[in-house]
């Protein structure tokens, strides 16, 4: 059965050779953009409260700090989620508003606000009252999911995304 | 196949109808439903792995998302646990294999095939395959597909296969059953009118009808078939009536029938006693005949006997010519008896042909040595040209040829004068039967073609007034004809007037073992012959005759020969040892010469050509001729005719004999016991005890004393066939016909009585 696995992953390399999805074009595996690509996945999954959409269909992802990521947000910028458009900006220390905030390095702190994500990059921003964690486990990019925290600012995580995390904290 | 549907009974063809029609209707009604069904669980299945597929994708959203291989697989494991479940794939939107298990064998062409496909199922040869996208706000971000087995459909389809073939069978059994009382219902009325029409042809009974049943088809079918049997009973009774009056006018005919052929019967009657009559007539005729000629002959015998003592007596020429006119007419009345009672007996159909073998040749030469004198008389030339063969012996009958030949002969002679009469003979052979053939040809007056037609009826001669001139009885060629076509030969004449005649027959004969030739022949081989003659006709009958002499052996010329044959009684000076002249009696033959006498006969020749000598002359001139003696012997004359009796007693003087005579049979038995005698002559015909009786008695008494045999000749006028038999069987010895001729006599005398010393 494994063995059948590998053969059928060979098999499907020619397949993606062919080009099925052409809009993503794959180049070097590079972790940033593949952090990029999960922490805009991770919005698909998450519903806001209401309140802080507020009648608007913007759905603003901001970068606090200084993180290399930006670079690669910056590029589903306009994109739409869940019927909502996405706005990606830098922002330094005024965060209100932010629907996503990205935290980039451990300096920074992430206070809670409503109807706020905060994505960091290590487990330890868990403990710090972040809500999901973005790591790289054996080259595969893992997530952690503090799901009480997120729940505290009235955000609801799909439970498809939960059952993919490495770990959930209640 | 049709013929044996149309042979089949009425109720067979229904039931086969209707089973065949309700198989067919059934058969289309569940192949419809097959159809159907089989559609709907195809569809069925479709639906279902379809939705297993959505419900797959939509399970895998995240993980795809997310590009979670563990989940993925974890999916799949799932997935892989539902029934008929063979294979299920989930791929993300860059075409990376997410999760997958797949049946052993499937390549990756296969599932680019299929998801290529574009649609959500499809039936693929060896599995169905379901694909559901994996959509994420409203973006495809991945596939599914689930491969599923057909197990589940066959077996479905079995069922159905199973039921609808049951269901068939149980339809047609049902059919089967209804149309049995339904065939029935059918053709009953049917098979009733069958075996009504059945019985009816056997009986014949055509006043019976048959009950109608029913208002449809076959109850019109009834209607007609009374109609028709109305129709035949009305004829029936039409010809019933016709054959009565047939019968009654047959019955009519038939007695006007038995009425004509009794009448017919009383002709048939008549015409047989006519008949009877008249052969009966023809019998008296043919009797009256016979004795007519018995009794002419009687005194005829003494006419010619006392006419030949008076011409042997010394007389003056004048009178001898008298007397030689009267013996020979007397001899023609004889002959005309003779021919007369011939003709009778061959139209009695009393005239036996005997068979022996004899040379024609010398029938022939005979012939002509009788006729030589008359055809010299009339200065007619008598020449024979014979074929070798026709010298062999043959069988036939030598005294009917030879009457025939004498009647063709010595009427060519009669009617030529101043010529010549050529016979012609041959043998022939074919188809296993030898023929022998005469042509007798004169240089006559020749004959009419008129006359030709009617020359062989009896009583005809070339005209009424040849008779008179010619003389004869007119029966010589009736009587030659129908001895021919008694030995079934044939005969014809060719004839120009005063040009000649030529008589042809030919007759059939048998053929004898020929004995070799005589030794003398054979000593003539090689002579060398040479022929000078001035007559052809002569010159070809040497030429024939020393064919056979010579076996072959050819002619030489004169100069070289040693024996010549000429007619020139002057020839002289020739080489030839000797010199052979044909000649008369009373011609001179040159010295050296030797006489061939004519007639030329073959045997006079052979012994001539061997250096034998000229015969002499037998017959002798009667007044010089020395008869001889019997003086010393005793004859019995038994005759009780006075005439005859003076003939025979001056006839036996001329011998020396001195007879006593006995005028009937009983005086005969008084001599015999008195005297002993060396030859009794008897008459067969005298009054109380006849010639026949009285041998009879003599033979018995001298049985009784042991005595001599005494040898008995008959004198017989009855010329009859048979008649010599008879006087053999009564215990004669010999027989002399009447009118008693010295010669005959004198050879009946030679055999039985011893010269004197």
């Amino acid at each position: 059965m494994v063995l059948k696995r590998y053969a059928l992953a060979l098999a499907l390399l020619s397949v993606s050779v062919l080009g099925l999805t052409g809009a993503h074009a794959v180049a070097a595996p590079d972790p940033d953009r593949l952090r990029a690509a999960m922490i805009f996945n991770l919005t698909k999954f998450v519903r806001w409260p209401e309140e802080s959409l507020a009648g608007s269909d913007i759905l603003r992802l901001c970068i606090v700090g200084k993180d290399s990521v930006a670079r690669h947000l910056s590029a589903v910028d306009g994109k739409k989620v869940n019927g909502r458009t996405l706005a990606v900006e830098q922002v330094t220390g005024v965060v209100g508003g932010c629907h996503v905030l990205v935290v980039g390095g451990s300096n920074v702190e992430a206070r809670p606000s409503l109807g706020m994500l905060t994505v960091g990059t290590d487990i330890d921003f868990l403990a710090d009252g972040g809500m999901i964690s973005i790591d790289v486990e054996n080259n595969r990019m893992v997530f952690d999911v503090n799901l009480q925290a997120a729940r505290s600012q009235q955000l609801q995580i799909s439970a498809e995304v939960l059952g993919l995390a490495r770990s959930v904290r209640q | 196949m049709m013929n044996w549907f149309q042979n089949r009974r009425i109720g067979t063809k229904v039931r086969i109808t209707f089973v065949v029609l309700s198989g067919v209707l059934i058969g289309i009604m569940a192949a419809a439903y097959a159809l159907v069904e089989m559609r709907s669980i195809r569809e069925g299945m479709a639906d279902e792995y379809s939705r297993m597929a959505v419900m797959i994708a939509a399970s895998s959203r995240a993980a795809v998302a997310f590009s979670d291989t563990d989940f993925a697989q974890r999916l799949v494991e799932g997935a892989m646990s539902g029934p008929d479940i063979e294979g299920v794939v989930i791929i993300g939107a860059l075409g990376d294999l997410l999760g997958g298990s797949l049946p052993d064998g499937t390549t990756a062409q296969q599932i680019e095939r299929y998801l290529n496909l574009g649609v959500a199922t499809e039936f693929a040869p060896d599995a169905m395959v379901a694909i559901a996208p994996v959509e994420l706000d409203g973006e495809v971000i991945g596939r599914v597909v689930v491969l599923a087995g057909y197990a589940a459909l066959e077996s479905a389809q079995a069922q159905l296969r199973l039921i609808v073939a049951g269901g068939l069978l149980l339809a047609l059994i049902m059919a089967y059953l209804i149309s049995l009382p339904l065939e029935r219902r059918l053709t009953r009325p049917i098979v009733g009118l069958a075996a009504e029409m059945a019985s009816l042809s056997k009986d014949k009974d055509y006043s019976r009808r048959v009950a109608v049943t029913a208002e449809d088809e076959i109850g019109e079918l009834y209607r007609r078939f009374n109609e028709m049997l109305g129709e035949i009973d009305t004829r029936d009774r039409h010809i019933d009536g016709e054959r009565s009056r047939l019968e009654e006018e047959v019955a009519a005919r038939t007695t006007d029938l038995r009425a004509i052929n009794s009448e017919l019967e009383q002709h048939v009657e008549d015409l047989r006693l006519a008949g009877e009559a008249a052969r009966e007539a023809a019998r008296s005729k043919a009797e009256f005949l016979a004795n007519m000629s018995h009794e002419i002959r009687t005194p005829m015998n003494g006419v010619l006997g006392m006419l030949e003592l008076v011409r042997d007596s010394r007389l003056g020429s004048e009178q001898r010519d008298f007397v030689e006119t009267a013996y020979h007419s007397g001899q023609g009345l004889l002959t005309l008896i003779d021919d007369i009672l011939d003709l009778s007996k061959i139209e009695a159909g009393k005239m036996e042909i005997a068979t022996v073998p004899v040379s024609p040749g010398e029938l022939v030469e005979e012939v002509c040595s009788i006729l030589y004198q008359q055809a010299q008389a009339r200065e007619n030339d008598l020449v024979t040209i014979l074929q070798p063969e026709f010298h062999d012996r043959h069988v036939l009958d030598p005294t009917r040829v030879r009457q025939i030949l004498v009647n063709l002969v010595g009427n060519a002679i009669k009617f030529t004068h101043g010529g010549s009469v050529v016979i012609e003979g041959r043998v022939t052979h074919g188809d296993g039967q030898s023929r022998l053939h005469v042509d007798v040809a004169d240089t006559g007056i020749g004959i009419s073609p008129e006359a030709q037609e009617q020359l062989f009826e009896a009583f005809t001669q070339a005209d009424g007034s040849t008779t008179r001139k010619y003389g004869g009885t007119g029966l010589g060629l009736t009587i030659t004809r129908q001895l021919i076509e008694l030995m079934k030969g044939e005969i014809a004449v060719h004839s120009v007037p005063e040009r000649g005649s030529t008589f042809s027959f030919s007759l059939p004969i048998g053929t004898v073992a020929q004995s070799t030739p005589a030794p003398r022949l054979a000593e003539l081989r090689n002579t060398p012959v040479a022929v000078c003659i001035g007559s052809s006709a002569l010159q070809r009958s040497v030429t024939s005759m020393l064919e056979r002499a010579l076996a072959g052996g050819a002619l030489v010329e004169p100069e070289r020969a040693a024996v010549l044959i000429t007619d020139d009684p002057g020839y002289r000076a020739v080489a030839a040892e000797r010199v052979l002249v044909i000649a008369d009696r009373h011609d001179s033959v040159a010295s050296g010469g030797h006489r061939l006498p004519k007639p030329l006969r073959f045997n006079q020749l052979v012994t001539a050509l061997l250096g034998g000598e000229e015969e002499g002359d037998r017959r002798g001139t009667r007044d010089d001729e020395v008869l001889p003696s019997y003086s010393g012997a005793r004859v019995l004359l038994a005759e009780d005719n006075q005439v005859n009796q003076l003939v025979a007693t001056r006839m036996l003087a001329r011998f020396g004999i001195r007879c006593d005579v006995a005028n009937d049979g009983a005086e005969v038995l008084d001599h015999l016991k008195s005297a002993d005698y060396d030859l009794v002559l008897m008459d067969c015909q005298m009054p109380q005890v006849d010639g026949y009786q009285a041998t009879a008695e003599i033979r018995r008494m001298e049985a009784e004393s042991a005595g001599q045999r005494t040898p008995i000749v008959a004198l017989t006028a009855n010329a009859m066939e048979g008649d010599a038999e008879r006087c053999l069987d009564a215990g004669m010895d010999d027989y002399l016909a009447k009118p008693m001729e010295s010669a005959k006599l004198r050879g009946a005398l030679a055999r039985w009585l011893t010269l004197d010393a």
